[in-house]
């Protein structure tokens, strides 16, 4: 794949998610395909509940890709995620609070699906925004 | 500049810091140079009262390149930080505690010089100062 492709495939991944088209965003994921977060590992299938689960607590969620830079397999991204907390999330029942994040991801391609990709999610003032944590 | 050169600049830059040697650091920055960081824009005056700061609240510090992704004027890159927390930072008193945590770099860089940068750290760095709770 080129990475003209390569970059066409995050950007169609995004454009699910914010059509809020779960099954279609899963298709696009190797079996093997492994999250590499903050702090653990993500397998497909935790993914899948994960997101699902995500999807629901923030049901207005949209992401923006910022900005985009691709070499041989990889490409690596920014992108703004906003949304609202209308569902329960992590036994936090729906607050209605704005949040807004910019994160950046590498991901890895082949075959046209995502095999690996490792993200770095500005899990704290994510945290700072919901309430959970104090913002300084 | 080509890929190769870009990526060599961003290994040069992380030696330096590993070297603390902050004249070098600074000599890579345009004037125009601006950090974008989740708390603001950090300009290049700003930078040069605060980076001696950080070093002294993580003295010890080692940054080491995971990754790299490189293409037209811009280079990714994943970098991990191992440190001692040894002195104030972002408020927090010296807490000794060891830090291993992840931090993503985004760079834009023109005519041998880093113009922009953009960064994401892990909340593990809050986590393992004892600032925040761990999941």
């Amino acid at each position: 794949m080129s990475v003209k492709e390569n970059k066409a495939l995050v950007r169609q991944m995004y454009e699910l998610l914010n059509r809020r088209e779960l099954a279609a965003h899963f298709k696009l994921l190797a079996p093997e395909f492994v999250e590499h977060d903050n702090d653990r590992d993500m397998s497909l299938e935790q993914v899948k509940e994960y997101n699902t689960m995500f999807s629901a607590a923030f049901p207005d969620a949209t992401s923006t890709i910022e900005d985009m830079v691709a070499e041989g397999d990889r490409v690596a991204y920014r992108v703004t995620w906003r949304g609202t907390q209308k569902g329960d999330f992590m036994g936090i029942p729906a607050t209605g609070k704005k949040l807004e994040i910019t994160n950046t991801t590498i991901v890895k391609l082949a075959g046209g699906k995502w095999s690996e990709c490792w993200a770095t999610v500005d899990d704290l003032r994510f945290l700072q925004q919901m309430g959970v944590i104090p913002k300084k | 500049m080509s890929i190769k050169e870009n990526k060599a600049l961003v290994r040069r830059v992380v030696e330096f810091w590993n070297q603390r040697n902050m004249d070098a650091f600074f000599y890579i920055l345009a004037p125009e140079y601006v950090e974008h960081l989740p708390t603001g824009d950090v300009s290049l005056v700003h930078l040069k009262k605060y980076a001696s700061s950080f070093f002294t609240a993580f003295p010890d510090i080692i940054i080491t390149i995971n990754d790299m992704v490189a293409e037209g004027d811009k280079v990714a890159v994943l970098v991990n930080w191992k440190a001692t927390h040894k002195g104030e930072y972002m408020g927090i008193p010296a807490t000794g505690k060891k830090i291993d945590i992840t931090v993503s770099m985004l760079i834009k860089i023109a005519g041998g010089k880093w113009v922009e940068f953009w960064n994401v750290t892990d909340v593990r760095l809050m986590q393992q100062l004892g600032v925040i709770p761990k999941k």
